[in-house]
């Protein structure tokens, strides 16, 4: 990446500070892009992207001396990934957003950019590599750190725009990026690891989709046990629960219950005892290839259904227009429609999908 | 690569006759202008000799006073929040400087009103029979803010009979001159209750900006704590840039408008025709304009990507106002002439200076046709 001019997405945090920086030192043309998401100062702190977060990118920019520019894309980021939150926990399923962020906007919008900078390739901080294969075509692989592995967020970057994509940190462990902060003399070396979802702040996510939602649409309802159809009481909303949950239901019988689906037509959250609460077939629709070939109508991968959970091994079958029909191995706590599923071969992300159906 | 500074409108660099005067009142005759030795004497007696200069430049048909401010910001807060008007509502348009709008609106919330939007017409301009339109009676209104000249576009009110309209109504008449004062001849016709005026837009330094209260105006202060300014703001003076606006605006003389800022219609004139042969950019804003500033609409381009883009390639422009903490949307200047809408998202404002040269603004114009090719293509693609 020497001489190659790069476009930098700096959140602010340490890890794409770490990205501008290394990259600067290795000589690349570094521009630095912050993405301004919502708007000041309502934004709470301990988040990325915030106006405090901006200054820190800011910093980094200045002590290396890179041009630095934020996009503001409040109307996307509202657009695509809050509206998208709220509507989709109002359907009853579970939303992606650090997906849909990273889907519409860092690859999307940001990608737009090189052409307006005249930049060769975009890079962010994710923990994910890309690789070539033997045959020179690019492959997505999970992070070396299999703790900060972010490759199941990027199973939406299609297959053409892996050539101008790099994730320098992708090789690397948490604690040499810390490292290398405080090596390079990277401004926000110490600070703490966002985590959360960015925009809901202080408050529960559940009270923000309820106050986005707003009384109309949010679907009250009760909690009923799969096995005998029992009714075990109320609950507020169907927003406030998903698949695989175990805390904050609100009821009790004598043994500990799981989520096992929410019906948001009739407002009706079934729970289950551990061992009647897991699922095992699903479907995946709007799927995403990265593999090198369109694989087999039948074939055998690991599955990732939830973000830093095991791959599971599953029977994948291809049910035309461009839907897959997903067998696990064996019955899985926590398969939610609306969250993505992503299928990998080893390390090598073959690409995913969002879960639909599942039965 | 050689850079073009086509952003005057946000800040215009320093003239080295006012560095130089300002030198010594930070240095070897610094004082506080409150306190009662030589010292403190001397800068009083510069503060005042910088306020009569920058006064004597103001074509003002009524007598009035001059506040200093650190700000033409700060002015328009004082102006709007402090004038102590009957009525509740304020009259202005969605043409105005953030800082007139905010304050508007905050002035119209705290006195339960509201605020009252004067539409603009096509070309840019408030006109004396739509504000006569929404100011009716005059009656519930406290104040009209209007600008002298748009930050944006450059477009120019018949300030005349818009004050005639407002005197009629007995309403008192504030007007923002930020990007008029010391570029081109100012006149304050009768029935104008105050007039904010800015420094670093005309080669004067940042950090001073002043209000200009008519004999009989009278606002509350918003800073408290001190008997500056005749006890209307608080704080102690910013002697040294009070003292290089002055020199600056004093040798102007008040109806000799620096020479350069005039000439600058033809270059600007220019830059358009380049800019329409090169890339099909459209003017926004027609009639009586400043003559450094033009606002164009690039066909098939976004203005974010478009100041990336040339601020790569060596261009300093701007989309919309510089107070929006760098973070752009798109203007509401542009948007409130009710064109279509590309012709906001694509707005891009050049404001040229003293300086500026018939091969800047070739190359200017080549720079923006290159960046257009850019931004255009990634669009597309």
């Amino acid at each position: 990446m020497g001489g190659e001019r790069v476009l930098v997405a700096m959140s602010g945090g340490v890890d794409s500070s770490v990205v501008a920086a290394m990259l600067h030192a290795a000589g690349a043309e570094v521009i630095g892009v912050s993405m301004r998401l919502y708007a000041s100062p309502a934004t709470p702190g301990k988040s990325c992207c915030s106006p405090d977060d901006l200054l820190d990118a800011r910093a980094v920019a200045d002590a290396c001396g890179f041009p630095f520019y934020v996009s503001n894309l409040q109307a996307e980021f509202e657009e695509r990934v809050v509206s998208y939150f709220v509507e989709e926990y109002g359907r009853g399923r579970t939303p992606s957003p650090c997906v849909a962020c990273n889907d519409h906007l860092k690859f999307d919008v940001l990608l737009r950019r090189l052409e307006a900078v005249d930049a060769d390739a975009l890079a962010t901080g994710h923990y994910a590599r890309i690789e070539p294969r033997p045959d020179g075509t690019l492959a997505l692989l999970r992070g070396a750190d299999p703790a900060k592995d972010q490759s199941y967020f990027l199973f939406g970057l299609r297959r053409e725009v892996l050539p101008r994509v790099r994730f320098p940190l992708g090789g690397m462990r948490k604690a040499d990026v810390r490292a290398l902060a405080a090596e390079l003399g990277v401004p926000t070396a110490a600070k703490p690891e966002s985590q959360d979802i960015c925009f809901v702040g202080k408050g529960s996510y559940a009270d923000l989709v309820a106050s986005r939602l707003g009384p109309d649409k949010v679907r009250p309802g009760v909690v009923r046990r799969v096995e005998t159809g029992e009714v075990l009481g109320p609950h507020d909303g169907v927003h406030r629960f998903t698949p695989g949950q175990r805390r904050g239901l609100g009821v009790a019988d004598g043994e500990p219950l799981y989520v096992r689906r929410v019906d948001a037509t009739t407002g009706d959250v079934w729970v289950a005892a551990r061992e009647r609460a897991g699922s095992e077939v699903f479907t995946v629709e709007r799927v995403n290839w990265l593999a090198d070939a369109e694989p087999p109508r039948e074939f055998s991968a690991s599955v990732q259904v939830r973000y830093r959970q095991a791959a599971l091994d599953a029977e994948v079958e291809r049910t035309g227009d461009g839907a897959l029909r997903v067998r696990l191995a064996r019955p899985e706590l926590g398969v939610a429609p609306g969250q993505a599923a992503v299928f990998y071969r080893g390390d090598e992300v073959l690409g995913g999908g969002w879960i639909e159906e599942v039965r | 690569m050689r850079r073009i500074y086509a952003d005057h409108n946000a800040t215009s660099p320093l003239r080295g006759a006012a560095l130089d005067a300002m030198v010594a009142y930070l240095t070897t005759d610094a004082g506080n202008p409150g306190s009662i030795h030589a010292e403190g004497q001397r800068s009083r007696a510069a503060l005042e000799r910088a306020r009569r200069q920058v006064l004597g430049a103001l074509d003002a048909a009524p007598r009035g006073s001059l506040t200093f401010t650190s700000s033409a910001t700060e002015a328009n807060n004082l102006a709007i929040l402090g004038l102590d008007a009957e009525g509740r509502d304020v009259v202005t348009s969605r043409l105005e400087h953030p800082s007139v709008i905010a304050a508007a609106e905050h002035r119209a919330q705290r006195a339960g009103g509201h605020v009252r939007w004067v539409r603009p017409d096509a070309g840019g301009r408030i006109t004396p029979d739509a504000l006569a339109g929404v100011l009716g009676t005059g009656e519930d209104v406290c104040c009209v803010a209007i600008g002298a000249a748009n930050h944006e576009l450059g477009t120019r009110p018949a300030l005349d009979e818009i004050a005639r309209v407002c005197a009629d109504a007995g309403v008192w008449l504030h007007v923002d001159a930020a990007q008029v004062f010391g570029r081109t001849p100012l006149q304050v016709p009768a029935g104008v209750q105050s007039m904010t005026l800015a420094s670093h837009k005309a080669g004067g330094p940042l950090g001073v900006g002043a209000l200009w209260l008519a004999a009989d105006a009278r606002v509350a202060p918003r800073a408290l704590g001190g008997a500056q300014e005749r006890g209307l703001r608080a704080g102690t003076e910013n002697v040294a840039a009070a003292v290089g606006w002055g020199v600056i605006i004093g040798a102007s003389g008040s109806l000799d408008v620096p020479a350069e800022w005039g000439a600058l219609a033809l270059l600007r004139d220019r830059l358009e025709a380049a800019l329409a042969r090169g890339c099909g950019a459209v003017v926004n804003g027609s009639g009586d304009r400043l003559p450094n500033t033009t606002n164009v609409s690039v066909p098939g381009t976004e203005f974010e990507p478009m100041l990336m883009a040339l601020d790569q390639l060596g261009v300093a422009c701007s989309a919309g106002s510089a107070c929006s903490a760098g973070s752009l949307e798109p203007s509401p200047v542009v948007e409130a002439l009710g064109l279509e809408p590309w012709r906001a998202r694509s707005a891009l404002r050049f404001s040229l200076g003293p300086g500026t040269t018939a091969a800047d603004v070739d190359e200017l114009a080549a720079r923006v046709v290159a960046a257009a090719v850019r931004c255009g293509r990634a669009e597309v693609a």
